[in-house]
Order: structure tokens, then C-alpha cells, then sequence
């Protein structure tokens, strides 16, 4: 029953992250052309894959062990933050000119959770509220 | 003369460039380490406490976890910029040619 709940919530997710990458890419492309506007997609991107990989990972645990479903939860966040190391060293080392757009659309991806927790206040309450 | 008075420059930027990178690192440890603690001892005790509901929690933890995540990560971003291309060094290389 939460496994849907759980794709869901992922789905509108990615789709609000895309559309924020995209617009981010958009303003990149009026105010520096369109390498910035790439460099903003990509950080978009960064965000969007990170999103995608941590999701699955927490995914196929869910319904389990409680104590299993923590640790999945904390390996996926420790692959999420290396990966994101990774990735934005790789921008900072060589595409160090375009790190701005790059940083700015991934902060656009993380709007998206704020608009997911705004969402999720209007969801309905815990069972025993409801009862 | 100049040379050692731009080179005591270059390390001083250098200097407090490193300090800077450290206390971004710290501070984005402690953060996510204290809300990363938090979250997962809640929902340990939420779940302990009605297990049905712990699907529900997870779904819910993986959003918070988002947030608590990007925030230390666009620190630690910028904390690789500055460690790998400083943009703080361009002023004093573009001043002495360079």
C-alpha cells in the first residue's frame, strides 16, 4: 500500500524537479546564453539522478524491517552525498566557469522538496488522529 | 620585494580559503549528522510505537532527508570550488598578469 504511496510521491517529485530544472535552464539561457543554460540543465540533471538513485534505493526497502529500512535509508543517503561530491568536484575542477548555472539548477531541484513537504502537510493524518 | 609582498597575498588568500573549506565541511557534517540522527531515531520510535505505519514515515522521511541533504551539499559544492579553481586568487593573479 505505501509502496505506491512511495511512487508517487517519487513521481511528482521528478516531475516537479524536471519542470524547475528546466525553468532554471530557461532564465540561465536569457541571462548567459546557452552554455549557461546547459550547465543549468545539467545541475538539474545532477539533482533529478540523485533523486532517482536514493528513491530506488530506499524503494526496495520499504515494507521490511524497520531497523533494515534505516539502514537502506542511511546507505542511500551516504551513496547520494558521495556521488554529489563526485560530481561537483568534477565541475569545479573542469568546468569551474560554469559552476554558478551548474550549482543553480541543482538548488532548483532541491525547491521541489519544499514543494513536496507543503504537499505532504495536506495529506491525510496518521491512523490514530483519524480514528 | 613585490614578488614576496604578492606571494605572503597568495598564501594569506590560500590560508583563509583553507579555513573557510574547513568550517564549511564541519558545519555541513554537524548539520546533516544531527538531522540525519534525529530523523532516523524518530522514525525508529514511530515505528516501535505503531509499526503499521512505518511505510508511511519512510515515505515522508525520504522527502525531509532531501532537504536536509541539498543544503549541505550545495555547501559542499562550494566548498570545491574554492578548494579546486578559487575564484578569490582571480583578482590577485589578474592584478600581477598572471
Amino acid at each position: 500500500m505505501y509502496e505506491q504511496e512511495f511512487a508517487k510521491t517519487v513521481a511528482w517529485l521528478l516531475r516537479i524537479q524536471a519542470i524547475l530544472a528546466a525553468l532554471s535552464g530557461l532564465a540561465f539561457a536569457m541571462i548567459g546564453g546557452m552554455a549557461w543554460a546547459i550547465a543549468a540543465l545539467i545541475g538539474g540533471a545532477i539533482g533529478v539522478f540523485l533523486t532517482v538513485l536514493t528513491a530506488i534505493r530506499i524503494g526496495l526497502a520499504l515494507g521490511q524491517d524497520p531497523k533494515l529500512m534505516v539502514r537502506s535509508f542511511y546507505r542511500a543517503m551516504a551513496l547520494k552525498f558521495v556521488l554529489a561530491v563526485i560530481l561537483f568536484v568534477i565541475v569545479a575542477q573542469w568546468f569551474a566557469g560554469y559552476f554558478v548555472p551548474v550549482v543553480s539548477g541543482y538548488a532548483a531541484t532541491a525547491v521541489a522538496y519544499w514543494l513536496a513537504m507543503r504537499k505532504m502537510a495536506f495529506l491525510p493524518l496518521t491512523t490514530s488522529e483519524t480514528e | 620585494m613585490e614578488g614576496i609582498e604578492l606571494a605572503g597575498l597568495l598564501a594569506q588568500i590560500q590560508a583563509n580559503t583553507a579555513i573557510a573549506v574547513g568550517l564549511i565541511f564541519a558545519a555541513a557534517a554537524l548539520g546533516t549528522g544531527i538531522g540525519f540522527a534525529l530523523l532516523g531515531g524518530k522514525f525508529l520510535e514511530g515505528a516501535a510505537r505503531q509499526p503499521e505505519l512505518a511505510g508511511m514515515l519512510q515515505v515522508r522521511m525520504f522527502i525531509i532527508a532531501g532537504l536536509l541533504d541539498a543544503l549541505s551539499i550545495i555547501g559542499v559544492a562550494f566548498a570545491a570550488l574554492l578548494l579546486f579553481a578559487n575564484p578569490l586568487l582571480g583578482a590577485v593573479q589578474g592584478a600581477i598578469g598572471g
